[in-house]
């Protein structure tokens, strides 16, 4: 120890000047008040200022401590003596690390005596000493210290050493980045929260866990080129790069059998959040989460008449939080998954006429990148997608993905919904766009926008009874299956013809969210207000023909009462009505006839039906589909010791089968590669 | 002090390669120094001199063959090594804002054994000031502080490489002076590489002769002398194929 201590002390007296120039440094920041600067920054320039010396400190140090001394001979000095190697490196590391935080902590010295930390108010203490040394920022600064020395270090011995070398290590560089960006990137995005709340508990390590490989990698390289290079410069480089390297390799090599672990995860180890269908039952379109996979959201198109299934390519941050997910078209022979790529929007089409489906890559012309206000459609065939954004609704063909239709859209809407109303032919309904001021003016109007294959377009803008409010989100307008009509929701539910807006009947009066269905048979099912005084507790269900007469007015026997979600028809005439009554409370969804009101059949506790995702408008079902998907949360209404992920039950209400098709439990069949 | 002689040489090499990348410096060097000798390696500029200096000091390991300094391999057993030998470098490598008397004290806490006292009074005897930083000494000086240095802790071997290259004569009779009239009379076995060569002619016992990494020559300089009839400048003119003057050797000016 002593023969290290007295290596560091010389390393030391080298560089004495430091620590005395770093404290006359320190006093700088207190003056700066006379030159008029702020007295409230002060602590922040004199701070700030200790880190940048303390850095440049590391950086003098380090790229001298080594290199330098090789290359003038001097380190042969220190090996001609009876010195282990570890010594001589110990001695030089701890004399760097030193003087790097002496530097740091001498010129905050003057502003941390002038600005005692209780003065500045906040919650940051009562002690700059205590701060320093409490928590995750002093081990944050020990990293970044070392990993400023190791790489000053780095650069020095390349930079003085000039070997071949320098050509592999900007190739492993390279190598390091791409595979940085392709492995460490997603696990940034989706793992790191896993980290940082459940592993780590505080997000502060963060940073800290991600400068660690860098870090540990430089100071085990630079171990290797004390011992293995000693005075030798060109094999200490040599040394430092594949001891650096090694470490970055194996943290790389961690992280990508990580990700790919992630990625192998099958449908039947997700907890499923959203679920898109096709419209025959077949195919279905999941999202969830693994259990050890952080926020990752796995995808997974399954054919749930075999279990077969197939991951989605890689997601896209920014879509993913948009929510766009799997299209299908109404034929059932194709799936599309909105992407962004190049620059603009684009689509992965699944073919799905094939055992093994085959994916083709997209690119819609000359459109722009999708944002969350995008809506997508896929026609009946898959002939062609519609994509509405803020400026301009366009019909591409498919599978070229060539314009072939544009309708431009005034500035000041955005869309709500769009539809397909037969192959070759689409529409979509507008709302005043809501974004900052804008909303605050919302108007009480509404646009629909009609764009055939021909080219033919046409826009119409119609009054509404109040403007939407933007909370009630994608919810404020309903089409039926052709779009020929629609339920808007503006002070109530208003039922409008879906070509000109023109109002046909106004089904509930009242504000806020009100659950609507359209019935295959064109009957419109709501939920009704109560007319009675006192209101009943009971929720109605009221049900209207196709020009909104009513029909029916009936009470559900659900107590206690929650949110009502009407749908889906799982037969004709019989709509499943359930009733959510928070997290902590059971669920109740009834099969309900709509012509008696009575309920015809009471679903299993916790099965509730799926929902699916924003800005997806799929086909809507065809009369005769009997297969339907739910979801299955069995720790709701309970507090469960061990909650169990959800699950995705598909059941077929023309025969009773029902299986379980994604999550714990599902029956998975063979893991399809995409052609 | 260990013996003069002994079954161990103080300095084996066998069969010893010397790679730079793909360039070889030394290549198939075999030879013994015995304990108690004072061996002189010449050759010229970019024969291998300092590079052989350098595997025999464990600084960088042999490509081929085998190097044993006082019986052990000085690549793995370095540290242990260093604590019987001393080196004085071609170029003075102390740091260069310490003093003389600083660099004692510094080398004082890093060998087991030292002793202070004998080095202050070999730089009192060579003339240098104890309270100068070393960088700012002139290099004959230099070279006095390095020889002091290398001597602190009574080595058993010492390794000098080139130590009298670009010194006056005064400089460099007091280094040799040194090596004579005080280690060879402890029995320090002393191995050089200079390009001295009269002065080396006076004091060594043993030499060898590298050529463009090989050895062409090595035996007991009286011996060659005799056998060949002629100087040690001649013989090195003669196997080196150059003129020493040609080679770079320093002529001693009187």
């Amino acid at each position: 120890m002593s023969r290290l201590l007295a290596v560091a002390a010389r390393e030391l007296r080298e560089r004495w000047l430091l620590f005395p120039g770093a404290l006359v440094a320190g006093f700088l920041p207190l003056v700066l008040p006379a030159f008029g600067v702020s007295r409230e920054l002060t602590p922040t320039v004199g701070m700030t200022g200790a880190a940048l010396l303390g850095a440049a400190a590391a950086v003098v140090v380090g790229s001298s401590m080594l290199a330098r001394d090789a290359a003038n001979g001097r380190l042969g000095f220190l090996f001609s003596r009876p010195l282990p190697w570890g010594t001589i490196w110990g001695g030089k590391w701890l004399a760097a690390i030193a003087l790097a935080a002496a530097s740091a902590f001498l010129y905050a010295i003057p502003c941390m005596a002038a600005y005692p930390l209780s003065s500045l108010g906040g919650h940051h203490g009562t002690s700059w000493l205590r701060t320093m040394l409490d928590g995750p920022g002093m081990v944050t600064g020990f990293v970044v210290i070392v990993l400023t020395v190791g790489l000053a270090n780095f650069g020095a011995t390349l930079f003085r050493s000039r070997s071949p070398w320098l050509a592999l290590d900007l190739v492993l560089l390279l190598a390091a980045t791409w595979a940085t960006w392709r492995y460490i990137a997603p696990l940034w995005r989706y793992a790191a929260p896993l980290w940082r709340h459940v592993i780590l508990g505080r997000g502060q390590w963060t940073l800290t866990l991600v400068l660690l490989p860098l870090a540990l990698g430089l100071l085990v390289g630079s171990v290797v080129q004390v011992a293995v290079g000693r005075t030798d410069l060109h094999r200490a480089h040599r040394a430092l790069s594949l001891g650096f390297w090694a470490v970055i390799g194996c943290t790389l090599a961690v992280a990508a059998s990580y990700w790919q672990w992630v990625r192998s995860t099958g449908p039947d180890a997700v907890s499923v959040h959203v679920v898109t269908r096709d419209a025959a039952g077949r195919w279905i379109y999941v999202e969830g989460t693994g259990q050890h996979s952080g926020w990752y959201p796995h995808g997974f198109l399954i054919d749930t008449t075999t279990g077969r299934y197939l991951a989605r390519p890689e997601p896209v941050e920014e879509l993913q939080r948009i929510g766009f997910r799997m299209l299908f078209s109404a034929d059932g022979r194709f799936g599309a998954l909105p992407v962004a790529a190049r620059g603009g929007a684009a689509l992965h089409l699944f073919d799905l006429r094939e055992a093994r489906p085959r994916v083709t890559e997209v690119a819609l012309e000359s459109s722009p990148p999708p944002t969350w206000k995008t809506r997508f459609a896929l026609s009946p065939k898959a002939a062609s997608v519609f994509v509405v954004h803020e400026s301009g609704a366009s019909l591409f063909a498919l599978p070229s993905g060539r314009r072939i239709a544009t309708a431009t859209i005034p500035p000041g809407w955005r869309p709500a919904v769009a539809r397909f109303l037969a192959e070759g032919a689409a529409r979509a309904w507008l709302v005043p766009s809501a974004d900052g001021a804008a909303a605050l003016r919302a108007r009480a109007e509404m646009r629909v926008v009609d764009l055939a294959a021909d080219g033919a377009s046409s826009g119409t803008t119609f009054p509404i009874a109040a403007a939407i409010d933007p909370r009630l989100g994608w919810n404020a307008v309903l089409p039926d299956a052709d779009g020929r009509r629609i339920l808007t929701l503006d002070a109530g539910l208003h039922l409008r013809d879906g070509a000109t807006g023109e109002p046909v009947a106004s089904l509930v009066e009242g504000t806020g969210a009100i659950p609507a269905l359209f019935l295959a048979d064109g009957r419109i099912v709501v939920e009704g207000r109560a007319d009675a005084q006192p209101p009943s507790a009971h929720p109605r269900l009221w049900v209207f023909d196709r020009d909104g007469t009513k029909l029916a007015d009936f009470e559900l026997p659900l107590l206690p009462p929650g949110s009502l979600g009407i749908g889906p028809e799982v037969a004709p005439g019989r709509v499943v009505v359930s009733c959510y009554r928070g997290w902590l409370l059971s669920e109740d969804a009834l099969v309900v006839d709509m012509a008696s009101g009575q309920v015809v059949d009471k679903l299993l506790p916790g099965l509730r039906p799926t929902f699916g995702f924003a800005g997806v408008s799929s086909a809507a079902l065809g009369p005769g589909s009997s297969v339907h998907f739910f979801s299955v949360d069995e720790g709701r209404g309970v507090i469960h010791p061990e909650r169990r992920p959800d699950r995705v039950v598909r059941i077929d209400f023309a025969t009773g089968e029902r299986k379980v098709v994604a999550g714990p439990g599902a029956v998975v069949g063979e893991r399809l590669s995409a052609r | 002090m260990s013996a003069q002689t002994g079954a161990v040489p103080a300095l084996e090499m066998d069969g010893l390669t010397i790679r730079y990348g793909r360039t070889t410096v030394v290549e198939g060097l075999s030879l013994a120094v015995p304990r108690g000798s004072v061996y002189a390696l010449l050759g010229r500029n970019g024969a291998g001199k300092s590079s052989l200096l350098r595997v025999l000091l464990g600084q960088r390991p042999a490509a081929i063959g085998r190097v044993l300094l006082l019986g052990e391999d000085p690549w793995k057993r370095r540290t242990r090594l260093m604590a019987r030998v001393g080196v004085v470098p071609e170029e003075p490598d102390a740091p260069p804002e310490m003093t003389a008397a600083q660099l004692s004290a510094f080398c004082g806490r890093l060998h087991a054994r030292w002793d202070g006292g004998a080095v202050a009074e070999r730089l009192r005897r060579f003339e240098v000031p104890l309270d100068r930083p070393f960088g700012s000494l002139s290099k004959g000086q230099r070279g006095a502080v390095s020889l002091a240095l290398s001597l602190g802790h009574a080595p058993e071997l010492l390794l000098l490489d080139d130590p009298t290259l670009g010194l006056d004569v005064v400089a460099r009779d007091a280094v040799f002076q040194e090596v004579i009239g005080d280690l060879a009379d402890r029995g320090t076995t002393v191995f050089t590489t200079t390009h001295d060569l009269r002065a080396i002619e006076g004091i060594a016992d043993h030499v060898a002769i590298l050529h463009s990494g090989r050895l062409v020559l090595a035996g007991a300089l009286e011996a060659l002398k005799a056998e060949r009839g002629l100087s040690l400048e001649q013989i090195f003119a003669s196997v080196a194929g150059t003129r020493a003057s040609d080679a770079g050797i320093t002529e001693v000016r009187s």
